[in-house]
């Protein structure tokens, strides 16, 4: 009987270990743990047996129903490790594939450093304004002390509508909306498309400026050139960035610079960028001319300030190493996705 | 403007060398832009005369001449067709280097030796009149080293001069300037003037004494006939950019860039009478000296005899009176014209001279007597010929000496940021030329009659600075009333609505404002734009009442290259209104699609952008810019759209622009291959959007019902929508098709529509039956609108 038992139990360990399937080890399961199973019907035999020996049987047949149940379970545990293994190994994918993309688009250019410019003179507290494109004389000429004979008038190759009314040539006259809006202390900066009569290489009838403001009580020429390094500084990311400052003409203001900054490429060492001067001219500025002051109502002696100017496409070209202003208004997707 | 190193040397030499004279001038708002090499390199290059000329034997073309090069008799094989006994020419002897690297080595040329190479003006560089060798004048020291005779190591130095400095467009000029920038001595040329030796004059009147104070005329006669202009004359002018014309005139234009005056002649044989100047008469007519007709306006000053406009004063001078070679008998002009009364007539005309460069920026008025004197005595040593009396018209007025400027020193120190010492102040405006009188810290300042840009204290403030040198001012930034530089938290800004662009794959173009005036009317016709008077091309003469036809070309420009997936869009001002005068400017952000709705891709089917691709940017579009609740959409007609598939966008039912497919015949004007979508908004309509207002969230559950309808395609979803919802509830919080099919099974003229609906209570579940007898409601209703559920 005993020996019977042992049999079985190899016999059942034997076969659940080499069940190739839960469906093969569920079967088994039935026919040795199951109500009619060999093991269940060893133990309805136990009823024949006297007392002592039903105790040392049913304790035999318990603990090898135990080893069965148990090596069932472990072999279900394997085989179910199995499957998933093969589940998920069938569910491999190659991961090098490209994915589903709805790629990014891009700003342009000249709008990335235009939001850069205003977002760091924002951070220093001036305020984005605005004016319209389609401008009279006296915004864009007469206020700015450029008088009707001034031969400044021939440097802007203006585009008229009729004798009053022009396509701004520059942002400065926002400069002066600004000032019959709001009273000083007065912080702007006005960006902008400006358009000059004129088209090469290296015009276009159509560009962008950037025009910055300040006006206050005792304003003073050092502020502006403290104001500049803080903001090439900021713009071209370099810490101390060496700027200098030339006399230059502007009707607007007076003093006027000219504001370079050392090459950014070669470090004022001397490159083609720079044409060897070590310097790259980036912005006009000046204090704003008593005449502007007072053509808006302004009192000279009460008031002083800053005005800054540049242009956008100059300052793109520099950052982006664009060799040609054309490709700026292009909108050909192979040059404007170089900016995602 | 241009000037060669050497002759402002002559006149003032500062003890440094090009480089550090030319970043002195730079640092000082004379902007050098250039320095080039006065004459190429070349060497070994002499002054020699050729002393015999034979035919070459076996060329025609060929001279074999005997040349003395101060030492040597060399035989010299020549081609030039202006070789001749007793010419003085240059001679590159064997050993010498030319421009461009030639060595000149012995050689034979046809059989004949040749020492060496007689040289024209182009093979050395220099400037050429003629063909053939450099003709080198008679008294040409033989034997000299051609650099050092014609001073050829020399630099042409290239100053960009601001408007406000016309007192530097002369060597005087600039060496006054560099005397106040080096504080060194100027060594002014001794201008002597000849002596009368004629009675001969020719008197002038000014009628027009505003425009020209002074007015100076004096008569040479006699003046012999001559040759080539001097060449150390004519090198000085090519170094200045200016061109030889003919010796009197030469002379002129150098007196001209030696002292900054502007000077004419006239052919005194060919004049009428007494000289006026006075203002054109409307319909006066002159040909210029370039032989252009000009029709003269009553705004134009002009120098004229007793019968015609002889000049137009200080720009260009007539034709007819011009000086030629036959000239014997001159009228010099040393006038002083405003720049009033010469700025913007030159460009009106299209004309750039010298004299209206000049003029027009101001000229020194107390120069016209010191440079006719100059240009008397340069032409009779010159040229020869007998000067009369000079003889000066005033219009009345007298030259006074430019007003005071008071300067006070602690105002500057307020305005420069730093303190400028009184005595240094007054020390570097006498330097300038001002004359300064102190009292205290108070300075009063008499510019120059040279300095037409001083005038105000400010004016000094940046002679000052500009002497002591921008980059010394230098403090730290006194303070700055704070202030917050920051839009509004509810404003949606072109930046935000930049970025939501871009992050669905748009890329931002930047098309011109002005654009072609058919195809601004075929977008927005029936309207006129507003045009510019002087366009740059046709294709740029109106203001845009759109942003689409810029965009369009845009996309144009990618088909043709090839780019299969086109999505742009731009933000910018559109002009309405039919003139400037009423021009109307507002924002409008447009956008485009074409080609691809998604890159190709091996898991997914390729396929065209269509309407729902771009009317779904444009609804996340207004979703980010917190603006989606507001949103809906009508169908409309737009001219330039699909009739079928176009729709006007609006915010809380106003509407605030326009989506659709392009028509066919829109697509064949811009040459676009369809498919195109476009879409517009104006840039006010979105500007504004409401600050975020949070709500508490329902703790009960969401219950959703599908529905299986057959709907007429002409009903609309937004009918078949707000007739669910008229139905639906208070509960109903959401309509949404999900799926729609229209063919076999359906019958025509309808579709197949699944809409899922969604319930809410936000204070208790909703029961089965209420939503049963909700549905059941809404069905009932719907068949009023011949919506039947699906069978």
């Amino acid at each position: 009987m005993s020996n019977s038992l042992d049999t079985l139990e190899t016999d059942a360990l034997a076969r659940i270990e080499a069940a190739d399937s839960l469906d093969a080890l569920e079967a088994l399961r039935v026919e040795y743990t199951g109500k009619k199973g060999s093991i269940t019907a060893q133990m309805k035999t136990l009823g024949q047996l006297d007392p002592e020996e039903r105790k040392t049987r049913g304790a035999a047949i318990n603990a090898v129903k135990d080893r069965v149940i148990g090596a069932l379970k472990g072999r279900r545990e394997t085989l179910q490790a199995e499957a998933l293994e093969a589940k998920l190994k069938a569910e491999t994918i190659d991961v090098t594939l490209p994915g589903r993309r709805r790629p990014p688009g891009a700003k342009h250019p000249v709008t990335q450093i235009t939001e850069r410019v205003s977002a760091i003179f924002q951070a220093m507290g001036f305020r984005v304004a605005e004016g319209p494109e389609i401008e009279d004389d006296w915004h864009n000429f007469t206020a700015l002390n450029i008088p009707e004979s001034h031969p400044a008038r021939a440097m802007h190759d203006t585009f008229y509508f009729d004798a009053n009314h022009l396509l701004r040539t520059h942002t400065s006259p926002v400069q002066i909306r600004a000032m019959q809006e709001s009273k000083p202390p007065l912080k702007v900066i006005a960006p902008g498309r400006v358009y000059r009569c004129d088209s090469d290489m290296t015009h276009s009838p159509m560009f962008h400026q950037i025009e910055v403001l300040y006006l206050d009580e005792n304003v003073r020429f050092t502020d502006l050139r403290a104001t500049l390094e803080t903001f090439l500084a900021a713009l071209f990311e370099r810490e101390d960035l060496p700027i200098r400052l030339r006399p230059s003409f502007f009707p607007f203001t007076e003093p006027s610079a000219e504001v370079d900054i050392q090459c950014v490429h070669c470090g004022g060492e001397g490159c083609r960028v720079c044409k060897k001067t070590g310097w790259i001219e980036v912005l006009g500025a000046g204090m704003v001319h008593p005449n502007v002051l007072r053509s808006v109502g302004l009192d000279p002696a009460e008031t002083s300030g800053f005005a800054i100017g540049m242009g956008v496409e100059r300052l793109a070209m520099l950052r982006y190493g664009v060799d040609d202003l054309r490709a700026f208004f292009e909108n050909d997707l192979r040059f404007l996705r170089q900016f995602q | 403007m241009l000037f060669s190193e050497n002759w402002l040397r002559t006149w003032i030499d500062p003890q440094v060398d090009t480089e550090e004279l030319a970043h002195r001038l730079t640092m000082a708002g004379l902007e050098v832009d250039a320095i080039e090499p006065a004459a190429p390199a070349f060497d070994n290059v002499v002054v020699a005369e050729v002393t015999s000329v034979r035919p070459h034997p076996d060329a025609d073309k060929l001279r074999v001449t005997e040349v003395f090069d101060g030492e040597t008799t060399w035989q010299v094989v020549c081609g030039a067709p202006n070789v001749r006994e007793g010419l003085r020419a240059p001679l590159a002897r064997v050993g010498a280097t030319l421009p461009g690297g030639m060595k000149i080595k012995k050689a034979k040329l046809r059989g004949e030796p040749s020492h060496g190479m007689l040289c024209g003006a182009d093979e050395l560089g220099l400037a050429s009149s003629r063909d053939g060798l450099l003709e080198l004048p008679a008294d040409a020291p033989v034997g000299r080293d051609l650099r050092e005779w014609l001073d050829l190591d020399d630099a042409v130095i290239e100053l960009g001069i601001t408007p406000n400095r016309g007192d530097v467009l002369s060597i005087a000029g600039l060496a006054q300037e560099c005397s106040a920038l080096f504080d060194a001595a100027l060594n002014t040329p001794k201008t002597q003037a000849p002596a009368a030796t004629i009675d001969s004059t020719r008197a002038a009147t000014i009628q027009a004494a505003d425009a020209c104070p002074t007015y100076l005329t004096q008569v040479i006669e006699d003046i012999p006939a001559r040759g080539d202009t001097d060449l150390q004359i004519a090198e000085r002018l090519r170094r200045a950019g200016v061109s030889t014309v003919e010796p009197i005139v030469d002379l002129l234009n150098y007196v001209m860039l030696e002292t900054g005056q502007p000077m004419h002649a006239f052919d005194g044989n060919t004049l009428d009478g007494d000289i006026r100047v006075r203002w054109a008469k409307a319909g006066e007519k002159m040909v210029g000296l370039n032989e252009q007709e000009l029709a003269l306006e009553d705004d134009c000053l002009v120098v004229a005899d007793a019968s015609n406009p002889i000049a137009l004063a200080g720009i260009i001078g007539s034709q007819p009176s011009g000086v030629s070679s036959e000239t014997r008998r001159i009228v010099l002009e040393s006038a002083h014209f405003t720049p009033e009364a010469v700025a913007g007539r030159a460009r009106r005309f299209g004309l750039t001279t010298d004299a209206a460069f000049r003029f027009e920026r101001g000229v020194d008025p107390s120069l016209p007597r010191q440079a006719i004197d100059r240009a008397a005595q340069l032409i009779t040593e010159m040229l020869g010929g007998k000067a009369g009396p000079v003889i000066e018209a005033s219009g009345g007025r007298e030259l006074t000496a430019p007003p005071a400027i008071t300067l006070d020193m602690e105002w500057a120190e307020r305005r420069l940021g730093l303190p400028v010492a009184t005595d240094r102040a007054a020390d570097l405006l006498t330097r300038l030329g001002c004359e300064v009188t102190r009292d205290a810290d108070v300075l009063s300042v008499v510019p120059p009659t040279r300095r037409f840009d001083l005038a105000i204290p400010e004016d000094l403030l940046e002679e000052l600075a500009r002497l002591i040198g921008y980059d010394n001012f230098r403090a730290p930034i006194t303070r700055m009333t704070p202030e917050i530089g920051l839009p509004a938290a509810t404003a949606n800004t072109t930046s935000r609505i930049g970025e939501l662009m871009a992050d669905r794959g748009y890329f931002e173009a930047i098309t011109y404002s002005f654009v072609d005036r058919d195809l601004d009317a075929v977008i927005t016709p029936g309207s006129t734009a507003i045009e510019l008077a002087n366009p740059i091309a046709s294709q740029m003469a109106v203001m845009r009442q759109s942003l689409w036809p810029g965009l369009l070309e845009a996309v144009a420009h990618n088909q043709k290259r090839q780019q299969p997936a086109i999505r742009l869009f731009e933000t910018g001002h559109r002009f309405a209104g039919s003139t400037a005068e009423a021009a109307r400017e507002s924002g409008e952000l447009a956008f485009v699609a074409t080609g691809h709705a998604a890159p190709e891709q091996w898991g997914q089917a390729t396929r065209a952008v269509d309407f729902y691709d771009l009317k779904g940017d444009l609804e996340d579009l207004l979703e980010g810019l917190g603006l989606g609740g507001a949103l809906s959409f009508r169908a409309s007609k737009h001219p330039a759209l699909h009739p079928g598939q176009a729709a006007e966008v609006l915010i809380d039912g106003q509407p605030v622009g326009e989506i659709g497919a392009l028509h066919p015949d829109t697509l064949k004007t811009f040459d676009l291959k369809g498919p195109v979508f476009a879409a517009r908004l104006s840039l006010t309509g979105i500007g504004e959007r409401p600050l975020p207002q949070s709500a508490s969230l329902s703790k009960f559950p969401r219950i959703r019902r599908d529905l299986a309808l057959v709907t007429p395609t002409s009903l609309a979803f937004d009918e078949l929508s707000a007739a669910i919802r008229a139905a639906g509830g208070a509960f109903l919080r959401d309509v949404e098709p999900f799926d729609r099919y229209v063919g076999e099974g359906v019958a025509d003229g309808h579709q197949s529509l699944a809409v899922k609906l969604v319930f809410q209570n936000d204070e208790r579940t909703l029961t089965d039956d209420e939503i049963t007898d909700t549905i059941n409601h809404i069905l009932e209703n719907l068949r009023q609108h011949n919506v039947e559920l699906r069978g």
